[in-house]
């Protein structure tokens, strides 16, 4: 039982994280269409963003502001440079632009600053764990849930009052009739960005403290498990990428705890094959809306 | 006419070719290496430590002082195809030993290509022993093999008293599955125990699930060995110490970096091992030196020195051929060398069906700072066979 | 008020509208008849920047806004309830109207005396302020889609077939308010395929065919020479 709870904790850090990323290209898929693959690419950002502020003595808090505002930045000049050229293109158009994005952004990581990873200090704390009701608690997986469960709710609440978040709704519905109540589609689809950029950052954050360094592949892994995620959940449904990402979290999590010892190569395979089982029951996803021609 | 135009011309050309090696034609050596994509952390420093190298022995005249070289650097993206096709190019650029990337499959469709041409090849850091058999005759493992390296780790931890182990495996690459395998079947014929396999995939990040497992484990293994490098081994490893297991940790030469032992505490005592340790008045404290002097920053991990060897390795197979310079000879050299000092220290590739003996060397991490163990060198019989 | 001159749009290579002019006065209620898919829907459209123009202009008070974006031309006061209501049926009663309220600014006093405003007019959508707009019948989504539009207070509101698929009581209801809202000083311009009934309530209407004007004038010359007799209308069945 004790093993049980223990595992059920990491699922839940697991699939917390992936919530925040899956939730992340949900927001701008929603609105334009995009799957973001270069979405990654801004947790890999904020990391250097630490990096570079660290060493040019910014106090740690600080710091972490710092990496969190450059990913937010860079979301809303990736909008701005690449994707709004193309906004009235094939979804396939924007898809591959978000492919270039990427494979220009690791590139560039690559040769501006280094192939090499970078380490990024972690604070000592977070290498500690408590214990709670016999389970033994890790400060990063504890961490990770309530930083996602906070993160969550200032989104739910931006989404039911706030008047750029009801917006957002609105054009993820009906794009055409938003920009009809006078509301300016670039700012609508700009926020969406920062928002996705703002997610991508806290998602990143968390996944820095656990491996303790940045490189320029770090994008790559995370934005395919929330990708996988987004389409489990429903492209487009917020609600679905926050429960997709549990799902998938929670999965990996209980193969690898649960599964024989010969079938552990099997592993993705198997998650991947429940996760086709699922869309098969739910073609449009677990909360999607049936797709329409937009 | 045609014909006779056509001898002409070919006539010319030989006069042409053999009157421009007269005036000391380079060396020409290619490079196929992930310059971009996933390798590029360690092709990338291969490739500096090649052309210190290479500016080096150019500065004295040549090899020999008389055979300049001229290093020809293609970018093989990480992926196995444009591997094969930057290998063709380099071909008919007209290069006379080839360096191929660091991953195994890819090493194997640049040797695919070179093989038929007869052209040896030496991969930049591969170090799956069977490499060499699958490559064929022209195709050379630079990099402590994993056999070795796993022999050498397996001896320590019997050597340190640890009675059992545990491994943590990756099916998806042979480096992170084998040379765990190959630290198994030593450690178990020094007289320890394997009481367990635990997997996970590059790139996983989350190991909780791992770690709970091992955790629960009745009784602890004393030693955790592991060929997992960065991003997995740091994760893999704060989360092991989180969770309050205390099992001595040892590692393999993809550590070897600035990033681990910069990792703090968690990381103190890890042992891993390396192709040299830079102790005074060592070769491999030579190279720091003269890397940091050419390239005006310190030499940040080991692929430096690695990459630098491949080129006196070269250096010293065309030395040994005379002056010949074809690629039959320079194999038949390289596959006779014996002792052949580089960076790391010595190498031997005689007798060993074109895979080096090396010595190996342990460090420790200790207070944020890589440490000097030990250097071993094993018998051939202490050696895991490859499979 | 509202000058559309020599318009065409075309859609790929489809040309839906053909060369239209047509002119709204301030204070009018300007009807513009027409079977289905003649391109009433797209003048309308072209209007607000929703539809491409491929020639022709279109000018407001003697400034043109061919070429402002969407949003830019609902803050000069121009604004569209499009065909088929699309309200926001996932946001509240309340929020889809907040949300209309957006081209007055961040002026809350303001947005609060449309919203009063609003559920004078139609006391179902205050009953209804926090239910979900696609809960809403029909006609109740009619009034919100009519409501949201106004509370950016628009000089001139185009509708695009406000009585489609609508109970009578409540067609009644919404053309009675057309009209009430122009002694008010608001100015339309509708969309309507009952002919009938649009005739009854406008100043002046437009007959488009295939894309072109095919007649104008008064009620009274559209009865006259039975202008809107049954063969254009069959396709609307």
């Amino acid at each position: 039982m004790d093993y049980f709870a223990q595992q059920a904790v990491n699922a839940l850090a697991l699939g917390g994280t992936y919530a925040l990323l899956a939730l992340g290209l949900a927001v701008v898929f929603s609105i334009l269409g995009l799957i973001n693959f270069a979405h990654g690419e801004l947790m890999t950002i904020t990391g250097y963003g630490l990096v570079f502020s660290l060493a040019a003595g910014v106090p740690y808090p600080g710091a972490l502001i710092c990496g969190v505002a450059l990913a937010v930045f860079c979301a809303v000049a990736m909008e701005r440079v690449a994707f709004r050229p193309v906004r009235r293109a094939s979804a396939t158009t924007m898809l591959l632009t978000s492919f270039a994005v990427s494979s220009i952004l690791h590139t560039a990581f690559q040769n501006f600053i280094s192939a090499r990873p970078k380490p990024v200090p972690v604070p000592e704390w977070l290498g500690g764990a408590f214990t709670l009701a016999g389970i033994q608690i890790g400060a990063i997986p504890s961490l990770s849930i309530l930083v996602t469960v906070v993160a969550l709710a200032t989104l739910v609440w931006f989404f039911q009052s706030a008047q750029t978040g009801l917006a957002m709704r609105a054009a993820s519905e009906d794009f055409a009739v938003t920009r009809l109540m006078g509301i300016n589609a670039n700012r609508v689809i700009a926020a969406s960005f920062a928002i996705s950029g703002f997610l991508a950052a806290v998602a990143g954050i968390l996944w820095l403290f656990q491996r303790g360094s940045v490189d320029p592949m770090m994008g790559f892994v995370p934005v395919l498990k929330a990708f996988i995620a987004a389409v489990l959940g429903g492209l487009g449904s917020l609600q679905g990428a926050v429960l997709g990402g549990l799902i998938l979290g929670a999965t990996e999590v209980m193969l690898r705890a649960y599964l024989p010892e010969a079938l552990l190569g099997f592993r993705d395979a198997i998650a991947l094959a429940l996760i086709i089982g699922l869309l098969i029951v739910f073609p449009n996803g677990l909360m999607g809306r049936p797709i329409q021609a937009r | 006419m045609k014909r006779i135009v056509a001898c002409f011309y070919i006539a010319l050309s030989w006069l042409f070719a053999s009157g421009l090696a007269h005036a000391a034609d380079p060396l020409k050596i290619g490079f196929v290496g992930g310059q971009t994509g996933y390798m590029a952390q360690c092709d990338q420093p291969n490739l500096k430590g090649m052309e210190l190298a290479v500016a080096q022995i150019n500065a004295k005249g040549g090899i020999d002082g008389k055979l300049p070289i001229e290093l020809i650097a293609r970018d093989s993206r990480s992926e196995v195809a444009p591997s094969a096709v930057m290998a063709q190019e380099l071909l008919s650029e007209g290069v006379t030993v080839m360096i191929s990337p660091c991953d195994v499959d890819h090493s194997v469709a640049v040797a695919q290509i070179t093989a038929a041409a007869q052209v040896p090849t030496i991969s930049s850091c591969a170090s799956t022993p069977s490499l060499a058999s699958v490559g064929g005759e022209f195709m050379f493992i630079n990099c402590t093999p994993d056999n070795l390296q796993g022999g050498v780790l397996g001896k320590y931890a019997a050597e340190q008293g640890y009675k059992r182990a545990l491994v943590l495996v990756s099916r998806d690459t042979p480096y992170t599955y084998q040379l765990p395998m190959y630290f198994a079947d030593a450690f178990k014929k020094a007289g320890g125990e394997l009481i367990g396999t635990v997997e996970y995939k590059l790139g996983q990040q989350d190991f909780a699930a791992e770690v709970t497992k091992i955790k629960a484990l009745q009784p602890q293994p004393d030693v955790i060995m592991t060929s997992a490098y960065e991003p997995d081994f740091p994760a893999f490893l704060k989360q092991l110490r989180s969770a309050g297991v205390t099992a001595a940790v040892l590692g393999s030469d993809g550590l070897d970096s600035p990033t681990i032992w910069g990792l703090g505490a968690v990381a103190d005592g890890v042992v891993f091992s390396t192709a040299g340790f830079p102790v005074e008045g060592s070769s491999l404290a030579q190279f720091a030196s003269d890397y940091k002097q050419h390239f005006g920053e310190e030499s940040q991990t080991s692929f430096n020195a690695t990459g630098y060897d491949i080129i006196k390795i070269i250096e010293a197979a065309v030395v040994a051929t005379g002056d010949k310079t074809d690629g039959k000879s320079i194999r038949d050299a390289i596959d006779n060398l014996q002792d052949v000092q580089v960076a790391t220290g010595k190498i031997t590739y005689r007798g060993l069906n074109r895979i080096p003996l090396r010595s190996v060397a342990l460090n420790k991490v200790q207070d944020g700072k890589k440490t000097f163990v030990s250097t071993v060198t094993l018998q051939p019989g202490e050696i895991p066979p490859p499979n | 008020m509202l000058t559309v001159d020599q318009l065409s749009v075309h859609y790929g290579p489809v040309r839906a509208v053909k060369k239209v002019s047509l002119a709204v006065q301030a204070g009018e209620i300007v009807a513009v008849l027409g079977a289905n898919g003649a391109g009433k829907s797209s003048i309308l459209n072209a209007c607000l920047g929703l539809a491409p123009r491929s020639a022709g202009s279109i000018t407001l008070d003697g400034a043109r806004i061919d070429k402002l974006s969407t949003e830019a031309i609902v803050r000069l006061g121009l604004t569209l309830v499009p065909e088929g209501r699309r309200v926001f049926s996932g946001l509240t009663v309340a929020q889809n109207l907040s949300l209309g309220a957006s081209a007055i600014g961040k002026d809350r006093a303001v947005a609060l005396g449309s919203l009063d405003w609003i559920f004078s007019l139609f006391p179902r959508l205050a009953e209804r302020r926090a239910q979900l707009a696609g809960t809403l019948s029909g006609g109740e989504q009619q009034m919100l889609a009519i409501g949201r539009a106004l509370m950016s207070k628009p000089r001139l509101l185009l509708l695009d077939e406000p009585s489609l698929g609508l109970a009578p009581n409540i067609v009644d209801l919404i053309f009675d308010l057309i009209i009430g809202l122009r002694k008010e000083g608001f100015t339309f311009l509708l969309v309507e395929q009952n002919a009938e009934l649009a005739l009854d309530t406008c100043d002046r209407a437009y007959l488009v065919m295939s894309g072109a004007v095919a007649a104008q004038g008064t009620p009274d010359l559209f009865r006259q020479n039975d202008l809107v007799g049954h063969s254009h209308f069959a396709a609307s069945g």
